[in-house]
């Protein structure tokens, strides 16, 4: 049966730095992984190693200096304009900051709303699929009329969370989504995300320095060490 | 003796759904060279009790009791005298590395503006002892990294730059908010290990807030568990670990990774109406009939303090 996956193909990834910018870091080094849809593949490795960098080209958020990420097969720089807006729409990032990547200037409904928005539910069943997913991570519906900075960090990334999980992404690619939260909290997101997939059959990039939670979300790991994959399973 | 002494402090905000009381009638006692714990769920109030010694939490608070500093108030000091006890006597690291640094500004000034405010030391002194503060941080090149912005750095790197910057004018007291949080396992023990060692060289107090109960395992010595704005269980922390009293510290414990990650049913509760009675009711499992109506006063057990009627 066909599987819709999200591939990298030999990516690597340069930084220049100083002035005149003649200076280069090399972040990532001819990285090449695959993901399929209801799978989870880990990505292990130190700070520092270009773990969240990876995450980013995934997601198509930042571009690769070499190699290039392939969606349902196809390339993603080669996509034309409705194929990038349904591989936009259905790659979807939880970043490891959730405060930095929620607008602070936007209530949590704010922010939830214009999701649904987009895509297209309509004004009266809004607040229905809000509160069912407000439910679903275990947020008290109190937090819609708070901002950002009024949240707890935990609180944020069950937020940031809704947000991508409203969309129904076919994959997610989380950047250390439990290491803001507690450890009850923690295992509620892993059980619940873990429910997710067996549902919708979602691929999670599962990007974390946590060994204990990679080996128990994770169908396969592969580990980064100095911008370079030094092990895949 | 007490170097931090926390006396029913109630810090409450007012929002547009109503009154939210973050830290509800909270009183700890933490001993001179102790690293006391503060440990709980996502929102319960920890990092509301570390800005409330500083008094950095934004101008709707509103703040009750009394934190006493050295015989001194701190919520009664004007801000001047504040501002000399701020970084110099008790430093605080933040729960967001990348939040908390300024992002316009290399790492190294960032360090000399501490001397810089406290007039301490000549810039170029300065300078040498930035650079070997992140040395010491595990930086391999950190006369490079004083050059550089945050924002070239991974969130780890960042908080050990926070780190840095906490140890750098040698306060009494330090508070960390989740001093390890985001840091992979090597960097994690690295910077545990660097906490004891800061402890033990300058006998300071550590105040840790965390989620991460194997940290607060490794290095603390007393413990103080929160649950929905309250402390639910004092104690030293081998006795917390060897047996919990309060039913949420036992279902706390079972969520770690070698029990199996094994959630506590239902949600954390609203901060604006609170469950009656006991907070923890709704999710408790031993939960006894005068638990919905009644809320349990801090009781004491051999040497503990627990706030369940289970003790009564």
């Amino acid at each position: 049966m066909f599987s819709l996956s999200l591939k990298a193909e030999h990516i690597a990834k340069v930084y220049r730095y100083g002035r005149p910018h003649t200076q280069r870091k090399h972040v990532l080094e001819d990285i090449s992984l695959e993901v399929r849809r209801g799978e989870t593949l880990g990505i292990m490795g130190e700070s520092g190693t270009g773990k969240s960098t990876l995450g980013r080209v995934l997601a198509g958020i930042e571009k690769a200096s070499e190699g290039a990420i392939f969606f349902g097969g196809k390339r993603i720089d080669d996509l034309r304009k409705e194929d990038y807006h349904r591989f936009r729409k259905n790659v979807q990032i939880v970043f490891q900051n959730p405060e930095g990547s929620l607008n602070p200037k936007k209530t949590v409904a704010k922010s939830l709303h214009q999701v649904l928005e987009l895509i297209g539910i309509s004004k009266d069943k809004r607040s229905d699929v809000l509160c069912r997913m407000l439910q679903t991570l275990g947020l008290s519906e109190d937090l819609l009329c708070r901002y950002p900075h009024q949240l707890s960090g935990g609180q944020n990334q069950k937020v940031a969370l809704a947000r991508v999980m409203l969309l129904e992404p076919d994959f997610m690619i989380l950047d250390e989504p439990t290491s803001a939260l507690d450890i009850s909290v923690r295992a509620q997101i892993l059980h619940l995300l873990e429910e997710w997939q067996a549902q919708k059959r979602t691929g999670y990039v599962w990007i974390s320095h946590e060994k204990e939670v990679v080996d128990f979300m994770a169908d396969r790991i592969a580990v980064l060490e100095n911008g370079q994959l030094v092990f895949t399973s | 003796m007490s170097c931090l002494h926390i006396k029913h402090l109630t810090v409450a905000f007012e929002t547009l759904t109503g009154k939210v009381v973050a830290v509800d009638d909270v009183s700890l006692d933490h001993e001179k060279k102790e690293t006391l714990a503060l440990v709980g769920e996502t929102g319960c109030g920890k990092s509301i009790i570390a800005r409330s010694i500083l008094r950095l939490l934004p101008e709707n608070a509103l703040v009750r009791g009394e934190i006493f500093y050295e015989d001194r108030d701190l919520l009664k000091l004007s801000e001047k005298e504040l501002s000399e006890i701020r970084g110099q006597e008790i430093a605080i690291i933040f729960q967001n590395p990348t939040l908390a640094l300024n992002p316009v500004l290399k790492i190294g000034d960032q360090i000399l503006e501490l001397f810089r405010v406290h007039k301490r030391a000549s810039p170029i002194g300065s300078r040498d002892y930035a650079r070997s503060l992140l040395d010491r941080m595990g930086f391999e090149n950190p006369a490079h990294a004083l050059d550089m912005y945050p924002s070239q750095f991974s969130e780890g790197m960042n908080q050990r730059v926070l780190i840095a910057l906490a140890i750098a004018l040698h306060p009494k007291i330090i508070i960390a908010d989740e001093p390890t949080k985001g840091l992979d396992e090597r960097l994690k023990v690295g910077i545990l290990k660097e906490f004891m060692k800061i402890k033990a060289e300058r006998e300071s107090c550590l105040f840790l807030i965390t989620h991460d109960l194997e940290a607060a395992q490794t290095i603390a010595d007393r413990v103080a568990l929160m649950y929905c704005g309250q402390v639910v269980e004092t104690g030293l922390i081998s006795e917390f670990f060897a047996g919990p009293l309060h039913p949420y510290a036992r279902a706390l414990l079972k969520s770690l990774p070698a029990q199996g990650f094994v959630p506590i049913p239902g949600a954390s509760p609203s901060m604006i109406s609170p469950p009656a009675g006991c907070r923890f009711h709704p999710r408790c499992e031993e939960k006894l009939d005068v638990c919905r109506h009644e809320a349990p006063p801090p009781i004491e057990k051999s040497g503990r303090t627990v706030r369940c009627f289970l003790y009564r």
